[in-house]
């Protein structure tokens, strides 16, 4: 009964605080809304091996963002993106939210939103990213998901007159999809798979969606210098193969932790992130060994990801660089490192057409045998134009 | 001798083509007198959002279209319509920031800033500014 009534009590007080900034608010305040988006279709070609087709054109994405704010402190957003490879209509809503601002320093958000760690992962948003590419340590996913639902606070304190601290964190639950591909050819976010596997299904009725948590905390410097670190703790599954040979999901957890920076010096923009983490199942599993015995075991696996780019930014041509590298997966005991090079140009003469042309060799690795757990290398090509519509 | 009268027009020319068509508008109680330029960029890229005496800055922009805009946006901004475009694009995208409330006419943005303490605008110079206050770029 006293926790009802504090509940009560508790619904009442926070109506009151939103309603009285409403009345307070509403008195000039003229409701905005906002409406942004972009088409994005591809070609590219890679000479990866694996590949059913070395050639691809098509629509990659198209993403459509709606804002909308009946009052100073509420802001209303939703973005759809579909992509080539989408499977469920879900994955449409890449953010649906409201976020409520108390003060500067403190704002309460629900509902679904672009997994707020890395700045990258806004690279997702192609007028975004000076590459029609993602940096792997984001599109695989193995890091933190592109989305989770559930509930962000947020907010900046100014540090003197010219520096600022963030902070945001969230709970809520995302779905657990890794190697998802993108692009048309379907290699994008497969990079480090596609040598030893070939195309890699996702196995849809597999996923699962699970609790997790997030915080990022980040200071920035006169608009020059940005620094941040972020952590990420979930629970997981672990796809391994049983005493039976069959491959099964085990319940699992994950941590992952990022840092990252980001130097803005006139028309020269440097970004730098670096990831690690660990995914464990929560109990021992059988594992099979090479004896034929059946031996019960923890089953982990140690991520890490990074990458690092330069873009010289002249407004309407971006020429870029970027290496990044990513170890994700491990068959049996056998790493799958991968690294990649890009060189890219990005040319924007208007707000409304962009186009992003770029080379990028992808340093792979292929295992030959998993019984004697032998690898070799296996680099490969990727070129790929992007012509986006903006409107 | 042509060639130099020539030389002159074409000059001349420069510096009228070059001259501001644009003046910069406040609420008629402010006490704001003039503004730097770099100060009116942090306005109006809402890296600034306080005056002064801490009250809260409203900025009214104008339509992309619009010639006063360009001027005022290569001007003071130092890029192109264009380029603040890609740039409030990113803003909002990321969620952390809206473009400036745009209005369609001098007229539109001179009625929004009578009514609206706080608020910070431009119009052509042409425009009748009567119930607003014109302040100088430095």
């Amino acid at each position: 009964m006293n926790f009802k009534k504090t509940v009560t009590l508790g619904l009442i007080a926070a109506f009151a605080l939103i309603f009285n900034h409403q009345s307070l608010g509403q008195d000039d305040w003229t409701p905005r809304k906002h409406i942004t988006g972009y088409i994005n279709t591809i070609a590219e070609y890679s000479n990866q091996d694996n590949l059913n087709k070395n050639f691809g054109v098509g629509l990659s994405e198209v993403g459509l963002l709606v804002t909308y704010q009946p009052l100073p402190e509420l802001e209303l957003k939703a973005t759809g993106v579909y992509s080539h490879y989408m499977f469920h209509v879900s994955q449409l809503l890449v953010e649906v939210y409201g976020m409520y601002s108390f003060s500067d320093g403190f704002k309460l958000g629900l509902g679904r939103f672009l997994t707020p760690l890395s700045p990258i992962n806004q690279y997702f948003y192609a007028p975004l990213n000076p590459s029609g590419v993602v940096p792997m340590l984001v599109s695989h996913h193995f890091l933190f998901p592109q989305s989770i639902s559930g509930f962000q606070i947020a907010g900046e304190f100014e540090l003197g007159s010219s520096s600022k601290f963030g902070y945001n964190a969230s709970i809520g639950s995302y779905a657990y999809i890794n190697h998802f591909e993108s692009g048309i050819l379907g290699i994008q976010a497969q990079e480090d798979s596609y040598p030893t596997f070939g195309y890699y299904d996702t196995e849809l009725d597999k996923i699962n969606n699970y609790l997790c948590g997030t915080g990022r905390a980040y200071a920035n410097f006169n608009d020059v210098l940005t620094i941040g670190a972020n952590l990420f703790l979930a629970d997981a599954q672990q796809f391994a193969q049983d005493e039976f040979e069959e491959y099964q999901y085990y319940p699992s957890t994950k941590y992952t932790y990022g840092f990252d920076a980001h130097l803005h010096i006139n028309n020269l923009k440097v970004n730098a992130e670096y990831w690690g983490g660990q995914q464990k199942t929560n109990d021992e599993i059988p594992v099979p060994q090479p004896d034929g015995q059946i031996k019960y075991e923890y089953i982990k696996n140690d991520y890490v990801g990074y990458y690092a780019e330069i873009i010289y930014d002249r407004d309407v041509v971006k020429p870029f660089a970027r290496y990044d590298f990513i170890e994700d997966i491990n068959v049996n005991g056998i790493g799958l490192p991968t690294s990649a090079a890009t060189v890219g140009l990005a040319v924007r003469p208007r707000f409304e057409t962009l186009l992003k042309l770029e080379y990028k060799r992808i340093f792979a690795t292929e295992i030959t045998d998993f019984e004697n757990q032998l690898s070799q290398d296996n680099d490969y090509d990727h070129i790929q134009l992007s012509f986006v519509l903006s409107f | 001798m042509k060639l130099y009268t020539l030389l002159i027009a074409f000059i001349l020319l420069g510096f009228i083509s070059n001259a501001q068509d644009y003046k910069v508008i406040v609420h008629s109680s402010s006490t704001v007198t003039s503004i730097s330029k770099s100060q009116l960029s942090k306005y109006f890229l809402k890296k600034d959002k306080k005056w002064d005496d801490g009250t809260k800055v409203t900025v009214i922009d104008q339509s992309s279209r619009s010639e006063t805009r360009k001027q005022f946006s290569n001007d003071v901004l130092g890029k192109s319509v264009g380029a603040i475009k890609s740039y409030w694009q990113q803003y909002v995208f990321a969620g952390t920031g809206t473009p400036p409330l745009e209005k369609k006419t001098d007229a539109e943005v001179v009625a929004f800033i009578k009514s609206h303490p706080g608020a910070i605008g431009y119009v052509a110079s042409s425009a009748n500014t009567d119930g607003t206050k014109v302040i100088t770029i430095q």
